[in-house]
């Protein structure tokens, strides 16, 4: 199984940043770099190399699928699995985020609590097999 | 000679003459006793009765006369015979051949001698002429006084000559008479304007006659009727004007009826007129028949084209109008086909307006004469339902946020990630998450109920086995249960195993655990909630049993209405939100289910669904043709995979061209153990056109011979560029899409890839058996099961096959009752092999191409079977 390690947030909201951080780290343990914006995503991608991308999807400027598809140019990016973090979820929004080639979405409000366990289990189950 | 012998020769002379006389006379002449009996005759009778004479005079006289003219005769006779005076009478008298003759007698009386003299004339030629004369009278007579119109003759001043019954009728007399004495002065007594009658006599005196001449006219009650006259008149011979004569028909049913017409007539072109909406109506014959201004405005028809009433010329006017002229004028011919379809559609105008049109078939009796188009104006109503869509989306966006940085804190804090807490702090950060908690479900509740009410509820169905669903969902609702110290007990009949439901299971899981909530909340704390599952014939039913107080009876009738609960209080004491049971109702109904609930006062409360059950075994055969559908319009693909997977096919779907690629050349021959047998395309994918994506496609090796069905609403415009064009496109079908044409275009495709194996029905209920003749035919064919006769028959309506492999008992009779159907399948012989548990009679052995028997047939035997009759086929 591909290892877990580094999670590349975006999100724009600085309170659900700091609490998806503690989420992902005091109660997950991952190693997080945190951007507020895609531009900000797309300068940190390189030097970050993630194991996983987690996106916002509505964020002012460029919103969370455009994001994707510049990271997706940038090499150390271009097969990260993305997981997006939304709480524009109605069926045809999730069904629209997986074809532009999301690995899965987590709806919000989500639980920081279980939010890196729902993470390891999507991971799970899509590179277990 | 002495005078006494010239007396005496004179006498003898007189007495020759008088006898002569008497013989040659043609008149009848006889002298009769008081008798009753003939004393002489001339011989006049003889001729004229046929008896002779001697004949007659041994006859009472009376019993010649005719029976009806018998008691005439005689008071004739005995007043003769009382006096002097000569008596005239007529009777009948019967002939010798049994006829009878008209007599008029002349007869005088010789008393002292006890005779009667008399001259009969046979008056039967005048007699028959005048009964004959009496009869046409009677006749015409009959006609006049039966006739339905009224008939009349008038003077010129306006008297009644003559007048018939069905006259007196109209004018509501009970006789002719009365008539004519009651109306002295038909002007000013009869008609109601008495120009009328003047305008009446003009008209005669000037055409002498005169042609339905309509007035209204005063009946004898006073009431008012009209009636239509047609009359001439009658000159001497001089010319000189007599009276007038004719009919009178009452005409005020007619009259009433086309006052009705008139007034429907001008309601309907008030409300033709009234509407919003643009009406136009057109015959079979491609003429309008009639449009309303709101029509020509919302159009801005010109006005030549709507007064030349041809629907040619206002057709391409629109097209000219409409941003996608071709799909506009697809449907107005789709219509021109199906005259008795009820069509609705929405379209785009080339300056952005939005029209709906609906239409419907206008009819006589039950022949369609002619076509109604409305068309509304939708432009506004479909931006205000976008701003409301948006509204609602980002209401719900900018709600989760915040909450998902107060919800996410506290319950980082009550996991106690920040350390430890005060114990009452954290009782109220506990009290904040909850609270938090309920915001979220309220949220989601409020969206639920915002897209039932839209209609716009996406439903993802697929078969799921129905115990499993059950049983993660009490798993999912288990630690929420646990708060209130309730287990869930689930009771399950036998039967269930292996029962799938056709349902969207994130939507069913939403409504069970909304039930299995609701139960543990108001059951007593430490209490037991049952959900049972039963099956009955092709319904299964899930109950949620708890042991609570049970639902107030005024409360009741309200259970499934939105923010219904029992009391305000109950929302603060037990939480949730008012909507779930409404939720609940609307996901059943919409998975074509019921929803119900029985309770019972301080016993508890069972809620419970019935769902039907979904059995279409082949889908667990692991030979469905996989098919790929490229189809940018989600609900049309969902749509096509749910028709098509129905129909036995396993579906992949791409909304996008690029999708197709990656699929294909993920499914490609060389890395797949299954690759497509067919793809459906859409032509108006959004990144690149159909008819190119195919075009590429022909270009590749692998995708070259890829059976290919194009679904598309501008299939018409298509067919026109693809003809003659070379590509293998099997077939096109319109939008909406017909179910049994789109299975049997993608059957023919499916068929048509060169390696594709021949088709096998087998007819089984045992699933075992199912699987093993899967597994064992896997490499020579493709095999799709039917449990049942049922089964079967849907089977056949929709597939063809290349053989049958049939068990004989079957849940719901003998396979043998298929036999027949299966030998005319598609007008050719299907071969069919029975493989049951028992022998086959000689007889019935003939009728099929193989009998094997299950437990004497090993595996490579019925493999070997098979793949003969296949070979042979």
């Amino acid at each position: 199984m591909m290892p877990l390690n580094r999670i590349l947030l975006v999100e724009d909201d600085p309170d659900i940043q700091v609490v998806a951080r503690l989420g992902l780290e005091a109660v997950g343990g991952f190693t997080v770099a945190i951007c507020s914006s895609g531009n900000e995503a797309i300068s940190t991608a390189a030097n970050f190399a993630p194991d996983l991308i987690l996106l916002d999807v509505m964020m002012p400027g460029m919103d969370g699928m455009s994001t994707l598809e510049a990271l997706r140019e940038i090499p150390e990016t271009a097969q990260t699995p993305a997981i997006v973090l939304s709480a524009k979820v109605q069926t045809h929004e999730v069904a629209n985020y997986k074809e532009l080639g999301a690995l899965d979405v987590i709806s919000k409000p989500f639980d920081p609590m279980t939010l890196s366990a729902t993470i390891r289990s999507i991971w799970t189950r899509h590179y277990e097999i | 000679m002495s005078s006494d012998r010239q007396i005496n020769e004179i006498e003898s002379e007189a007495s020759v003459q008088e006898t002569r006389f008497f013989a040659l006379s043609p008149d009848l002449l006889c002298v009769s006793g008081f008798d009753g009996y003939f004393k002489q005759l001339n011989p006049a009778w003889e001729k004229t009765l046929g008896f002779t004479n001697s004949e007659l005079l041994s006859y009472p006289y009376l019993q010649l006369v005719h029976p009806q003219d018998k008691e005439a005769t005689t008071v004739e006779i005995q007043k003769l015979t009382a006096s002097t005076q000569t008596g005239y009478f007529e009777n009948r008298v019967r002939c010798r051949d049994g006829s009878y003759k008209w007599l008029s007698w002349k007869a005088v009386t010789f008393v002292e001698e006890q005779l009667w003299y008399a001259i009969a004339r046979d008056v039967t030629g005048a007699k028959t002429a005048a009964e004959a004369l009496k009869q046409a009278e009677a006749n015409y007579r009959s006609i006049y006084e039966n006739a339905v119109e009224g008939i009349f003759q008038t003077t010129v001043d306006g008297h009644y000559i003559n007048a018939n019954s069905a006259l007196a009728r109209i004018y509501g007399y009970t006789r002719a008479g009365e008539l004519i004495a009651a109306l002295t002065d038909i002007e000013h007594q009869l008609y109601v304007d008495p120009n009328r009658r003047v305008e009446f006599s003009r008209l005669l005196q000037e055409h002498e006659t005169v042609c339905d001449f309509e007035s209204e006219v005063y009946r004898r009650d006073g009431s008012i009727i009209w009636i239509s006259e047609n009359a001439r008149t009658v000159r001497d011979e001089s010319g000189k004007l007599l009276y007038y004569e004719g009919f009178v028909e009452d005409i005020t049913a007619r009259k009433q009826a086309e006052a009705e017409l008139e007034k429907s007539l001008s309601l309907l072109l008030a409300t033709l007129e009234s509407t919003a909406d643009g009406i136009v109506a057109v015959d079979l014959q491609g003429k309008i028949v009639s449009f309303n201004q709101k029509f020509v405005q919302m159009w801005g028809v010109p006005e030549a084209i709507a007064t030349s009433l041809e629907y040619d010329r206002l057709l391409t006017f629109q097209m000219e109008r409409v941003a996608d002229p071709q799909a506009f004028i697809a449907k107005v011919k789709n219509l021109g086909e199906r005259p008795d379809a009820e069509a609705y559609d929405i379209f785009t105008l080339k300056d952005g307006r939005v029209f709906e049109r609906y239409s419907l078939p206008q009819r006589i009796g039950e022949k369609i004469v002619g076509r109604v188009f409305s068309f509304c104006d939708i432009t506004e109503r479909q931006k205000v339902e976008r701003m409301k869509n948006e509204f609602v989306s980002m209401v719900s966006h900018e709600l989760r946020t915040p909450l998902t940085s107060i919800r996410g804190s506290l319950s980082l804090i009550a996991g106690g990630v920040t350390g430890e807490i005060p114990p009452q702090a954290k009782e109220l950060v506990n009290i904040a998450f909850k609270n938090s908690e309920r915001l979220v479900l309220l949220i989601n509740d409020i969206l639920d109920i915002e897209k039932i009410e839209s209609g716009k509820m996406d439903f993802q169905m697929e078969p799921v086995e129905l115990v499993t669903l059950i049983e993660r969902a009490i798993a999912a609702n288990r630690a929420y249960g646990e708060q209130f110290g309730i287990q869930f007990q689930l009771k399950l009949e036998d039967n269930l195993k292996g029962i799938n439901i056709n349902v969207d299971s994130h939507r069913l899981m939403q409504v069970i655990s909304n039930l299995l909530s609701n139960a543990a909340k108001f059951s007593p704390a430490n209490g037991t909630v049952t959900i049972s599952a039963t099956r009955q014939q092709k319904t299964v039913r899930v109950a949620v049993s708890d042991r609570g107080a049970g639902i107030p009876e005024a409360f009741r009738p309200k259970i499934f209405q939105k923010f219904a609960q029992a009391d305000s209080t109950t929302t603060r004491e037990k939480g949730g939100t008012g909507l779930g049971l409404s939720i609940s109702k609307a996901i059943i109904e919409k998975l074509g289910g019921t929803i119900g609930f029985e309770t019972e006062t301080n016993a508890g409360t069972t809620f419970y669904f019935y769902l039907p059950q979904w059995d279409f075994p082949e889908r667990r055969s692991p030979y469905r043709p996989r098919i790929l559908i490229c189809e940018h319009d989600r609900d049309t693909a969902q749509l096509l995979g749910l028709m098509l997977e129905e129909g036995g096919f396993h579906t992949e779907i791409a909304y996008n061209a690029a999708r197709a690629k990656q699929l294909l050349a993920r499914n490609s021959p060389d890395n797949a153990d299954l690759p497509y047998a067919a793809m459906t395309v859409d032509l108006a994918m959004p990144d690149q056109d159909g008819i190119s994506l195919i075009r590429e496609l022909r270009e590749r090796e692998h995708w070259r011979d890829l059976p290919i069905v194009i679904v598309s609403a501008q299939s018409l415009q298509g067919c026109q560029e693809f003809i003659g064009s070379g590509f293998a496109v099997i077939d096109w079908l319109d939008k909406p899409i017909d179910r049994g044409r789109l299975i049997a275009a993608v059957e023919k495709a499916a068929l048509h890839r060169k390696d594709s194996k021949p088709r096998i029905l087998h007819i089984e209920d045992d699933p075992d058996v199912q699987q093993v003749v899967s597994v064992i035919l896997q490499d020579v064919a493709e095999v799709t099961h039917a449990a049942n006769l049922q089964e079967t028959q849907q089977q056949l309506a929709t597939k063809t096959f290349d053989l049958v492999i049939l068990d004989l008992e079957l849940p719901d009779g003998s396979g043998l009752e298929l036999l027949p159907k299966l030998k005319c399948q598609s007008k050719k012989t299907v071969p069919v092999v029975v493989f049951s548990a028992r022998d086959l009679g000689k007889d019935t052995a003939r009728k099929v191409e193989a009998t094997l028997v299950k437990s004497r047939t090993s595996n490579q035997e019925l493999l070997d079977t098979i793949k003969s009759l296949i070979a042979n086929n």
